[in-house]
């Protein structure tokens, strides 16, 4: 008996690592507190969807994620004609204006204050790119008993520009993944089918496409690129002021729905 | 006080000249001469010295061919032939003409009654000239413990001081706080690209195949150059002139197989050594279809053959091929692996004029193919260097060292070859460069106890065409755009690199080493990981990346004790790197026809503190080495430009040595090895973007890793090396040695099951994401493992 659950201990301890079951447990680590930095998220799109700004503060990391709303800041956005749109609270930190929808081709500007703070950001709104199609087809991966589909997003990339995109991803009305954000290194003048993800028989998906310019297509690919990286380190923001985080995005959108059957 | 320095100065200039010229009026001087090999294999062996008895502090080391070369005033002289873990050959010989005398030592462990290994009369420590060398006794390497039954080479090499893991279990290594890419690791002379097999765990190294492994940490010699950081010189072995040897090993993952014979017995020989995993055959055992549907294995292949043209002349042809692959099913595979040959032709033209002509090709290569979307993406790095070197044993107290190279390199960063309607086929351009190199250098004995060795390296890199040529704005866009012929020259940079040190004998068993050393390294690794990966690709100096610079200074005390049986050193150095390389953030590594824009350049110093004791001699044997050190950076664009740690900034890395042999047939031997956790960047806050929980950084590498320690032991239990017998004559017992040799080793890793963190996550709590927590996982646990070796 001995002599054979030796072996077979030293099997099943190389099986679990060629199978990476390594050790994960939650542990205590010391971090320093830092500054409260505002956050920044605001956003003009080509489409009858209101401008909007959300501002809020950083937490301490072990803090229940509860953040800090602000809502007596000052806050307005102008475009390259000189008009110049204030936006009014709502509550909870969100910022709107009933008037200012966005143009293809033109540039926006915004500019908040806070407490004496001032936040300025500029983005464009790039050539509307509108998604051709939505598809699934079965997931040739697909393990256990559920069966999955892959669902794939269509378009076409123009040729003769760089382009960068983002997408926002709703599963039956909730959001799965609002950060990816992609170039058209691969896919120049391609009609561009982009892996959206693994979805189940009944559920409903919702994909938003969203042209951006350069400064928002950085920012959401250096935002995931810190996770998981050696080095990690805020994304690079195209807010202009002292102590803030965060994005300004005038987008040309384009949405579409799927159910899988 | 004036007066009397410069009377000593005075005095050594006079020195200085009398011994530069002493052989044109001196007494009648004779050259003794030949190679120095193993007894038993016929391998030639290096560094083995050569020790005039009754003149004091006069002798001499074999070269990396077994080559002498001693010249001597006519008349009777004691030489003593000595080389680690070989018996000395003491002989009186009189000098009446030039002598050519060719030296086979035995080795210790061949005696029939031994039990305890003793070595040679190792004051190497004390008596040699180079510092900052971390020499690995293969012999001594197979006691010890080992990862998945393995013994790899390059995990060895971490326990020296000054020598750091890039992480659990991995065979990566930084020298004296550089970073991974900073170490040049040659094999016959050929570099090797990527060092590392099945992401890390193991090394290219094959153990079997090797003779001799040295590292340079500072005060590397002028004939080397290319790197920053550190030289690490691996020498595979000739294979076995007497002989025909198969030695072979079975381990849980890997098993191996080495043959070596002669081609002409005592002229030529060869070896040929094959090592593969099957770690993909339990996954096939498995009954998750994720797993027993991959394939991940490695595979490694060592060829070498010698021949002895004449009396003068002798051939070597090295060659390594090696591959990994990782795949699913016939939906995607993933390819990498190294390629190196090395045609060496040694000449003696003299008794004082050794020469050594190589032609080398080395190459590096991955290839992912992803079936199921119809495509293949892949990289290359191909060298040819032609190389010259001379040793010239000048006189009694001057050996020269004078050669050059140059090696064309081409790159090809990058490619997307795509069947794909909706991908398109990217080629990134090939790069093509030409380095050069000249070096002298001359270990010069003055009087009996001083000794300096002065060398200059020049090197000159040239980036050639055809291809574009991208300049860039500050911001790092393209600027504007050049296109260059064939071989026309687009940048090209010259350097000049001093290599100093001075050995100073306090007495028979003391000495202090001083030394300066300034490097050059005109390749550069893009990688998006500090540990390296298989998809790393490296790019030249060019219009944009200047060649990276570092100057190290090194002092140190050797002393050994109780007439050698123990070893002590303590060294300290500082190190100054310029042009160390980093990425803008969101910098996109592969496939990236002007990813020079996404560079950054900065500062780098490391100092440090190193601690060695050894014992090589008795039953009990081992070594402790302790470093204190500091590794930091400052790159302008980094950190609000402060200086900071970089990741292998250790400060206390700690490794315990013991082997102890408890019969002839059983040896067992332990490892703890303890260090600071590297610096890494942790966050100071958290905020949310499109409802997902964002942390937020405030400093680069501001926080440590938990401490690392672990503790492996080891047992080797060996078969009954004897047989006894009744000697027909005499009618006593005898023993013979046997010809069949095998042992078995358990191993056991990390035997106190210390969780040690691999990584730390801060990521949001699975069942409640508005809790936030930092998660460690450990990789290895605790690993048993076991293996049987055999050799006959």
């Amino acid at each position: 008996m001995k002599t054979i659950s030796f072996p077979i201990l030293i099997f099943l301890s190389i099986i679990s690592i060629l199978t990476f079951n390594a050790c994960e447990k939650v542990i205590d680590i010391d971090l320093n507190e830092s500054n409260p930095q505002l956050v920044i998220e605001a956003l003009v799109l080509d489409s009858m969807v209101p401008a909007t700004v959300k501002i809020s503060q950083t937490a301490s990391f072990y803090e229940y994620s509860d953040y800090v709303k602000i809502n007596n800041a000052v806050v307005n956005i102008s475009d390259s004609d000189g008009h110049i749109f204030p936006l009014n609270s709502i509550g909870n930190g969100i910022y709107t204006s009933d008037s200012l929808f966005g143009n293809s081709g033109k540039e926006y500007r915004l500019n908040v204050v806070y407490n004496g703070q001032v936040i300025t950001s500029e983005s464009t709104i790039p050539q509307k790119i509108n998604i051709d199609s939505l598809s699934y087809k079965p997931f040739e991966l697909g393990f256990g008993d559920e069966e999955m589909f892959m669902v794939y997003l269509y378009f076409n990339d123009p040729v003769n520009i760089e382009n960068f995109y983002r997408f926002k991803i709703y599963k039956n009305g909730l959001l799965e993944n609002g950060l990816r954000a992609y170039n058209d290194q691969y896919i120049n003048g391609q009609n561009a089918k982009v892996n959206v993800g693994q979805f189940e028989k009944g559920d409903t998906v919702y994909v938003e496409l969203y042209s951006v310019d350069y400064a928002n297509y950085l920012y959401f690919k250096t935002l995931s690129d810190a996770s998981g990286s050696d080095n990690p380190g805020n994304p690079v923001s195209n807010l202009e002021g002292e102590n803030c985080l965060g994005y300004f995005g005038a987008y040309a959108f384009s949405f579409d729905t799927i159910v899988i059957r | 006080m004036r007066a009397i320095i410069s009377d000593k100065a005075k005095y050594s200039i006079l020195i200085l000249l009398i011994i530069f010229f002493a052989p044109s009026w001196a007494q009648k001087n004779f050259t003794i001469s030949g190679q120095i090999k193993d007894k038993e294999t016929g391998e030639d062996l290096f560094g083995a010295t050569i020790i005039v008895e009754n003149l004091k502090g006069v002798g001499t080391t074999t070269n990396m061919y077994g080559f002498y070369s001693l010249t001597l005033p006519a008349g009777e002289h004691q030489l003593v032939f000595s080389y680690i873990g070989f018996e000395n050959i003491e002989f009186k010989i009189n000098l009446t003409q030039n002598v050519k005398k060719d030296i086979q030592l035995g080795s210790n462990s061949t005696q029939i009654n031994e039990v305890v290994v003793t070595a040679e009369k190792a004051d190497r420590n004390v008596s040699s000239t180079q510092m900052s060398v971390a020499r690995l006794d293969l012999k001594e390497a197979e006691a010890l413990p080992v990862l998945f039954g393995e013994r790899d080479i390059l995990k060895t090499i971490q326990l020296m001081p000054g020598v750091q893991s890039t992480g659990e279990g991995s065979s990566g290594f930084y020298v004296r706080g550089g970073s991974s890419d900073q170490n040049l690791i040659l094999l016959d002379g050929a570099p090797v690209y990527n060092a590392s097999h099945l992401l890390g765990f193991f090394s290219v190294f094959n153990s079997d195949a090797l003779r001799d492994v040295q590292l340079y940490k500072g005060a590397i010699p002028a004939e080397y150059g290319g790197r920053l950081s550190s030289v690490m010189d691996v020498k595979m072995k000739e294979g076995n002139s007497k002989k025909l040897e198969i030695n072979g090993g079975i381990g849980l993952i890997a098993s191996k197989l080495t043959i070596e014979a002669p081609i002409v017995k005592d002229k030529g020989s060869f070896i040929i050594s094959g090592r593969r995993t099957y770690a993909d055959l339990f996954l096939k055992l498995s009954n998750d279809e994720m797993q027993n549907k991959s394939s991940l294995y490695f595979y490694d292949l060592n060829l070498k053959a010698n021949y002895q043209l004449g009396a003068k002349d002798r051939l070597f042809l090295s060659g390594y091929f090696g591959k990994d692959h990782f795949g699913f099913s016939d939906i995607f595979g993933f390819d990498w692996g190294n390629r190196t040959g090395t045609l060496r032709w040694n000449h003696t033209f003299s008794d004082k004029l050794f020469s050594n002509t190589s032609l080398i090709y080395s190459e590096y290569n991955y290839k992912i193919s992803i079936k199921s979307a119809d495509f293949e993406i892949g990289s290359r790095i191909k060298d040819y260097n032609l190389k010259q070197d001379f040793d010239y044993y000048l006189n009694r107290n001057m050996k020269l060292k004078i050669g050059g190279n140059v090696i064309h390199h081409t790159f090809d960063p990058g490619y997307l070859e795509s069947n794909n309607d909706n991908l398109n086929s990217i080629d990134v351009q090939n790069k093509y460069s030409l380095e050069s190199a000249l070096y002298i250098s001359n270990e010069h004995k003055i009087g009996g106890r001083l000794t300096f060795t002065y060398g200059l390296r020049y090197s000159n890199f040239n980036q050639i065409g055809p291809g574009d040529f991208y300049t860039y704005d500050s911001e790092g866009e393209v600027k504007d755009t050049s296109t260059i012929g064939n071989w026309e020259s687009v940048a090209s940079f010259n350097n000049l690199s001093p290599r100093l040190g001075a050995h100073f004998t306090l007495n028979e068993s003391s000495s202090i080493k001083a030394s300066y050393s300034r490097t050059t390294q005109y390749l550069h690794l893009m990688s998006n990981s500090s540990t390296g990966t298989p998809l790393d690709i490296w790019l030249p100096s060019s219009n944009n990346i200047w060649p990276e610079l570092a100057d190290q200074y090194a002092i140190g005390y050797f002393r050994n004790f109780k007439s050698n049986l123990y070893e002590f050193s303590i060294e300290a150095y500082y190190k100054t790197m310029d042009r160390v390389i980093d990425f803008r953030p969101g910098a996109e590594i592969n496939l990236n026809p002007t990813i020079e824009g996404e560079l950054l350049y900065g500062k780098g110093r490391a100092f440090g503190l190193e601690f060695f004791v050894k014992k090589s001699q008795g039953k009990f044997t081992g070594w402790i080495s302790y470093t204190l050190a500091r590794s930091q950076r400052q790159i302008e664009q980094v950190n609000n430009g402060n200086w900071y740690s970089a990741k292998q900034d250790r400060i206390h890395d700690i490794s315990v040595v013991a082997m102890y042999k408890l019969s002839k047939r059983l040896d067992i031997s332990a490892v703890w090895v303890y260090y600071t956790g590297n610096a890494v960047t942790f966050p100071s806050g958290k905020y949310e973007i499109e409802g997902e929980t964002i942390n937020y950084y405030t400093e680069r590498n501001g926080y440590r890793m938990p401490d690392y320690h672990r503790l492996d032991l080891s047992l080797t239990l060996n078969n009954k090396r004897t047989k006894s017998y009744i000697d027909p004559e005499s009618g006593e017992k005898r023993e013979k040695k046997k010809r069949f040799e095998s042992s078995w080793n358990f191993s056991i890793y990390n035997t106190y099951m210390r969780e040690n963190a691999y990584s730390i996550t801060f990521r949001p709590n699975e069942d409640d994401p508005k809790k936030t927590e930092a998660v460690q996982l450990a990789l290895f646990k605790i690993i048993p493992s076991i293996s049987y070796n055999f050799k006959f």
